[in-house]
């Protein structure tokens, strides 16, 4: 098969993924209930939401590792079901990735360096010395966090054009966390790709992600730039009745009091004006953090249903 | 092509399981075969029937239900497509068959040789019992060994599919089938054309043509199996 050409680069249109009403049942049970997204090219992607709601199993149908029950999937403009094309620029790197029982650490990058077809020997062998791997060692002797270190190595040296993470670093000490997002971003500038990540870890990424899809119980409940949102969701403090007076106006996310004082989320863009009123009425307003704003979403959302 | 052999090399976990193993099974119920008829009284019979050359029958059953069961997922999550995954499994095995199979008939010449390795062993020749053909003989061996591939696939993907209660359902269904045959053949008298048909076939039929057939429709129904099967 012919890998080095990547037909759908050149086409004008940026999407290198997308689904469509993608919908998948197990049995009565609807994990991924009608979703519909676009990834575009050369982004790094947060693909967030709580245990269970749906993220590995819209990130295995898209790799092709499960079927879907309804819907569309394009990747490279092309369905990925069985399709070495489609599947030669995507690497999928799991949480949950099983290895055969006498697999040592080196076969493992011996098939990856064979089977994925814009691998990287070189970075590679410098990314298994600094995530210090031992090479001849069984992965099934591995720690967890080791076994989530190889499925890093694996996914950032594959320089797939489309590199999935779905929760790569279970087990992970935060000194190696932070070897992954800076390895991640300096491999990114020099050879800027697809990436989506899933995590729980929201505040660690915030910086990272360029492109937040909140998903939620199997519906997606947030879709948009990370910079975007950023400035979409404010925290009002102050006294109750003029928190109160400023919130009115605005969709209201969540309400606690304190004593006489009172913090009131409100899902609203806030111009300046705006802003420097609600300061000279004694009111404190702070953009509210990514993780947060996820959180207010996610039970906001599960407060309407 | 490239892209399979490529494929291919997943089942190669390392050369001591893909190799090393099975011919140190085979040597050391080799010797421990041949331990025993050396201290044993030498018997009269014209030769000494054993059966521990199937042990490497059994590594073969083993490899291809880990290559199903481990593989297939590990495969599919470094972005091979099934078909791809399948094609090379076949290869595999044609290739690991053919290997076995002829390393098997070149020591059974080597037996016959030396009559039995001076001791009337009857180790290697067991396709002998049933034919003094040559390339009937090295051509059985190498389809019984795709055969029991073939099988351990099979299961492989029952697991795969089914998991638990797909492997007790196989096992009960062979129960029944094998069990049930038993009686009705025992019951009807069959057993004598049973026997008939084990020594009336012809050789070619019996030794190769069968269980290449048994082989291709358990690799139909593994592919099948697998087509749709999630990582």
């Amino acid at each position: 098969m012919s890998v080095h050409t990547l037909d759908s680069f050149d086409e004008p249109s940026s999407i290198v993924a997308s689904a469509t009403h993608l919908t998948k049942n197990f049995g009565s049970f609807t994990a991924v209930d009608d979703v519909s997204f676009e990834i575009e090219r050369n982004k790094i992607y947060g693909f967030l939401g709580r245990n269970g709601a749906g993220k590995t199993t819209v990130m295995q149908m898209m790799t092709a590792q499960m079927r879907q029950s309804a819907g569309d999937i394009s990747v490279f403009g092309q369905r990925p079901w069985e399709n070495p094309h489609a599947l030669g620029h995507v690497c999928f790197v799991k949480e949950s990735q099983k290895y055969p029982d006498d697999l040592k650490v080196k076969h493992a990058v011996s098939h990856a360096s064979h089977v994925l077809p814009h691998w990287d020997g070189d970075f590679a062998a410098e990314l298994l010395r600094d995530f210090d791997l031992p090479l001849g060692r069984k992965i099934k002797k591995l720690s967890r966090g080791m076994t989530s270190a190889l499925g890093i190595v694996i996914g950032l040296a594959s320089r797939a054009p489309l590199t999935f993470f779905d929760e790569p670093y279970l087990g992970l000490d935060a000194v190696s966390r932070h070897l992954f997002y800076d390895r991640l971003l300096a491999d990114y500038a020099e050879h800027p790709r697809t990436v989506v990540l899933s995590t729980h870890l929201i505040d660690e990424v915030s910086d990272l992600i360029e492109h937040v899809i909140l998903i939620d119980k199997g519906r997606i409940v947030l879709d948009d730039e990370s910079d975007a949102l950023r400035e979409s969701a404010f925290e009002i403090t102050g006294p109750a009745p003029a928190v109160d007076e400023f919130a009115a106006a605005h969709r209201t996310l969540r309400r606690s009091a304190l004593g006489p004082s009172v913090r009131t989320t409100i899902d609203a863009r806030l111009t300046a004006q705006q802003r420097s009123d609600g300061r000279a009425a004694g009111l404190t307003i702070e953009a509210v953090p990514l993780q947060q704003l996820i959180i207010e979403r996610t039970t906001a959302e599960e407060a309407l249903s | 092509m490239k892209r399979i052999l490529n494929v291919a090399r997943i089942h190669n976990t390392s050369w001591a399981t893909t190799f090393v193993w099975p011919m140190a099974v085979l040597a050391i119920a080799f010797v421990i075969t041949f331990g025993i008829f050396l201290v044993i009284p030498t018997t009269d019979s014209e030769y000494n029937f054993t059966g521990s050359v199937f042990s490497i029958y059994g590594f073969a059953m083993a490899f291809y239900i880990t290559a199903i069961t481990q593989c297939f997922p590990y495969a599919l999550g470094l972005s091979v497509t099934r078909r791809e995954f399948l094609t090379a499994t076949a290869l595999v095995g044609v290739c690991q068959s053919i290997a076995f199979g002829t390393i098997i008939y070149v020591l059974s010449l080597i037996e016959a040789a030396t009559d039995g390795f001076g001791l009337k062993l009857r180790m290697f020749g067991i396709a002998r019992y049933a034919t003094d053909n040559p390339l009937v003989q090295w051509a059985a061996l190498v389809t019984v060994m795709l055969l029991l591939g073939g099988f351990g696939a099979f299961i492989g993907v029952v697991y795969r599919r089914f998991r638990t209660n797909g492997l007790f359902t196989l096992g009960l269904g062979a129960l029944v089938v094998f069990g049930g045959g038993s009686v009705l053949v025992t019951w009807q008298n069959w057993w004598p054309d049973v026997g008939d048909f084990f020594t009336d076939t012809p050789r070619i039929l019996l030794l190769v043509v069968i269980p290449l057939t048994i082989t291709a429709i358990l690799s139909a129904a593994s592919w099948f199996g697998l087509l749709k099967a999630t990582a």
